[in-house]
């Protein structure tokens, strides 16, 4: 299967946070969620591809290409749609098409007031009045004039009412259909990752927690409940976020452990929201238990 | 240059609906001034680019910043473009203030005004004015040469720190220049006032010769000035992240 993206080792420091051997790749033709909480580092990673920050080292490479080295051209093929306008507000969408035309070899203004008009967006509005779920829809507007063929979105249905942030992942679906394109995005809507990734990525800390199809992550792990009584302390140990409460407790665990679970426990599948949560709360025990040993 | 040209033009197309109008109503203005005989008004030109460019700085503050990341375009043309941006329109508006006094000059040398303009703003306060300033009609076109090259020099510096160090740090880099130069100005006219410093018409070149080669190497410096600080701003800024 051929990479549009891959990322091998990418280190980046900031004062306070650090990106750690960051490694994953998209294939051509799927769409790839990259969630994580917030400061996970998804936003730097994603800077990084973009080479707007500067990386440690590592290597990115996206279309075959180094991401540093042959960054006009990859930028070229690239569409990016972020949380907010990248655009100058005062523009209309005419104006928007002539200062953006020039830069792209492959720009279609034809195409691009055809996707303006199937987005319903107005022409002689100025951009930075849109709401945003119109500003998301002139930015995919915008890559897909200049006919990108992979397409990263950081946090792009942040803030989008329900109907729009359909409409917009309706779009992404209909963006891969032909199989040579892919899209990595970046949320901590999960919900929009079930719907439409194939693949996923999750961050923590600033390293890759787990990367693989959202089949793998689902088989991978379960949500485990029970007892205390019931748990042994080797087992409970290989618990992620183990919660104790009241009448029982709840963790992740590993899916290869399924042979060492008693069957008085309960287990079920985790989706990607609860994996997030119980990945936090291990955080939130071991960075307590340091504390404790200090 | 191809790059820069085509960088030019999209920053030009962001602040065209902003500055670039008040631009076009000043040049109206100054002309019209002009050649109703308040010929000094020929010096706003030397200011008037500053709307073309200045407000690209305040677009470019917050998410905006972003596309200069996004755009195919290496980064060190969005920068030269940035110098050029500055420099050009400044030479620009230099050159048409040279071409307003040669075209003032030149009626009001003819006694074209209708009398009560030559006698209200022509003969009396305008002349009067450069007059008190020791100066000729003349020296005005080395002057506004010099002021060109002087205030696109300073933009220029103060866009370089800006680029490299940002606002506040620009800003009091650049205030000692301000401050000085203001003082040595009203010092000048003070002293001036007490015959205690050579006239500026003493103080330029006599011969017509020289003074046009002022001219010409008042514009020449500004370039020089733009090319030598968009390179050191090129090679400070190169690892600095968006």
């Amino acid at each position: 299967m051929e990479n549009i993206l891959d990322i091998k080792g990418l280190n980046k420091a900031y004062e306070g946070f650090a990106l750690k051997d960051v490694t994953f790749s998209l294939p051509k033709g799927y769409i790839m969620g990259f969630v994580g909480q917030n400061g996970s580092g998804k936003t730097t990673t994603i800077r990084s591809i973009l080479n707007m920050a500067n990386i440690d080292s590592g290597k990115i490479s996206i279309f075959g290409l180094d991401s540093v080295e042959n960054a006009v051209e990859i930028k070229e093929r690239l569409g990016v749609v972020f949380d907010s306008l990248y655009l100058a507000n005062h523009l209309n969408i005419k104006q928007i098409d002539k200062q953006l035309a020039p830069f792209y070899k492959d720009w279609s203004s034809e195409e691009f007031f055809r996707r303006i008009k199937a987005f319903g967006l107005p022409d002689n509005k100025k951009v930075g009045d849109f709401s945003k779920g119109m500003k998301m829809k002139l930015m995919v507007a915008v890559a897909l004039s200049h006919k990108a063929e992979l397409m990263i979105l950081d946090e792009p249905t942040s803030g989008l009412d329900p109907v729009a942030r359909d409409e917009l992942l309706d779009i992404l679906s209909e963006y891969i259909s032909d199989d040579s394109r892919s899209v990595l995005f970046s949320t901590h809507i999960t919900s929009d990752v079930e719907r439409i990734a194939d693949y996923i990525t999750v961050l923590h800390g600033g390293k890759v927690w787990f990367t693989g199809t959202k089949d793998e992550l689902h088989e991978k792990y379960l949500v485990l409940r029970g007892a205390e009584e019931d748990i042994s302390s080797s087992l409970r140990e290989k618990c992620i976020g183990f919660h104790g409460y009241r009448n029982g407790f709840d963790a992740l665990i590993s899916a290869d452990l399924l042979d060492e679970i008693p069957p008085e426990l309960e287990t079920e599948k985790a989706s990607i929201d609860e994996i997030l949560v119980y990945i936090a709360k291990e955080d939130s025990h071991e960075k307590r238990s340091e504390n404790d040993e200090v | 240059m191809k790059n820069v040209l085509k960088m030019m033009r999209f920053d030009y197309s962001i602040t065209k609906g902003i500055g670039g109008k008040y631009a076009f109503y000043f040049a109206i203005i100054f002309t019209v001034m002009c050649l109703i005989g308040f010929f000094p008004a020929a010096l706003g030109f030397v200011v008037t680019p500053f709307a073309l460019y200045a407000p690209l700085e305040t677009v470019r503050k917050g998410d905006f910043m972003k596309i200069y990341g996004l755009l195919p375009m290496e980064r060190r043309y969005v920068t030269k473009a940035l110098f050029a941006e500055i420099a050009y329109p400044q030479i620009i508006g230099g050159i048409a203030c040279e071409l307003l006094l040669l075209v003032t000059g030149a009626i009001g040398k003819a006694h074209l005004y209708p009398a009560f303009l030559q006698e209200k703003l022509y003969d009396d306060n305008t002349q009067q004015l450069i007059s008190t300033l020791g100066m000729k009609y003349s020296d005005l076109f080395v002057l506004a040469a010099l002021a060109t090259a002087l205030i696109t020099i300073i933009v220029l510096f103060f866009y370089m720190i800006l680029e490299i160090k940002g606002e506040t740090v620009a800003l009091v880099c650049c205030m000692p220049f301000l401050i000085a130069i203001l003082a040595a100005a009203i010092g000048y006219m003070l002293a001036n006032d007490n015959g205690a410093v050579p006239t500026i018409t003493d103080m330029l070149p006599a011969s017509t010769v020289l003074r046009v080669l002022l001219i010409i190497g008042s514009f020449a410096a500004i370039i020089a000035a733009e090319q030598l600080i968009g390179s050191f701003t090129v090679k400070a800024t190169a690892k600095k992240e968006i």
